[in-house]
């Protein structure tokens, strides 16, 4: 069965310019297939160097990946709460991403748990392999448990 | 102003306060106008975990490249995210390299005046090519 595919907008409170799934291509219980498209016009290249590597940065391609799991994560959170990452084990990356590559991210519900979720997956551009992850934890929590 | 020679999340300097073979110490100060607050999340700033990630990686790749040792980060084995870091705050990175390890791995904590913010373990491997 293929759910209704969300607008990423009514489903992650990330906005521009940490924003970075663009469009969810499919969902099914359990299991979500999103799309980035990265670019050198996003903010973290405004200050590079003409002759430096224009390899996209790591930590936003794996937070990329984890922004399709709260796509999947979001039908059983209180809207309310907030996603932040509790941890990561086995992140390993392919060949690096960028600028004009269209990173495919499949993400894979191993667990859920009261207030968190365990998922793991990887992540394609024009068919090669960008990431592989182990295993990702998301926490959900009130803007009250941080005194804030 | 120097133009960066790798894209990241954030534009904060990092300042290497102590670099030996084995061990790194630096600080990086969170600005509270880094472009990533204005939608993580709107109306509750807070660092994005995985620039934390970043934040070691460039620690350990700038170490590196005073050596004039070129690698790229292959792997992160493992990461706690422990408490929040939030716009203001000053980060200091300890990592150590594990010297017995095949490859290049580190082991890094990154802290806030509050306490630890996560603890990492980082691969990094030759560059392709």
């Amino acid at each position: 069965m293929t759910a209704v595919v969300p607008d990423v907008k009514t489903v992650l409170p990330h906005r521009y310019p940490i924003l970075l799934v663009d469009r969810v291509r499919s969902v099914e219980p359990g299991r979500v297939i999103a799309l980035k498209a990265v670019t050198g016009n996003e903010p973290w290249y405004a200050e590079l160097a003409d002759d430096a590597d224009p390899a996209y940065p790591a930590a936003l391609l794996v937070e990329s990946w984890c922004q399709a799991a709260g796509v999947l994560a979001a039908d059983s959170v209180d809207p309310g709460l907030v996603m932040l990452l509790g941890g990561l084990t086995g992140v390993r990356f392919g060949r690096p991403v960028l600028p004009g590559d269209v990173v495919e991210h499949h993400v894979v519900l191993e667990r859920e748990l009261a207030g968190s979720v365990v998922v793991s997956g990887h992540a394609l551009a024009g068919g090669d392999s960008v990431l592989t992850v182990e295993r990702a934890v998301m926490a959900h929590r009130s803007h009250a448990e941080f005194g804030r | 102003m120097t133009r960066q020679r790798a894209a990241g999340p954030l534009r904060a300097g990092i300042v290497l306060v102590t670099d030996s073979a084995s061990q790194v110490h630096a600080t990086m100060p969170v600005a509270a106008d880094e472009l990533v607050f204005l939608g993580h999340y709107k109306d509750f700033p807070i660092l994005p975990g995985v620039c934390l990630v970043d934040c070691a990686q460039r620690v350990a790749l700038e170490s590196l490249a005073r050596k004039e040792i070129k690698l790229r980060l292959a792997e992160v084995c493992s990461a706690r995210f422990l408490a929040p870091v939030f716009p203001g705050d000053e980060l200091t990175v300890l990592l150590d390299w594990d010297a017995g390890a095949a490859g290049r791995v580190a082991r890094a904590e990154v802290s806030t005046a509050r306490g630890a913010a996560a603890r990492l373990k980082l691969r990094f491997e030759e560059v392709d090519g």
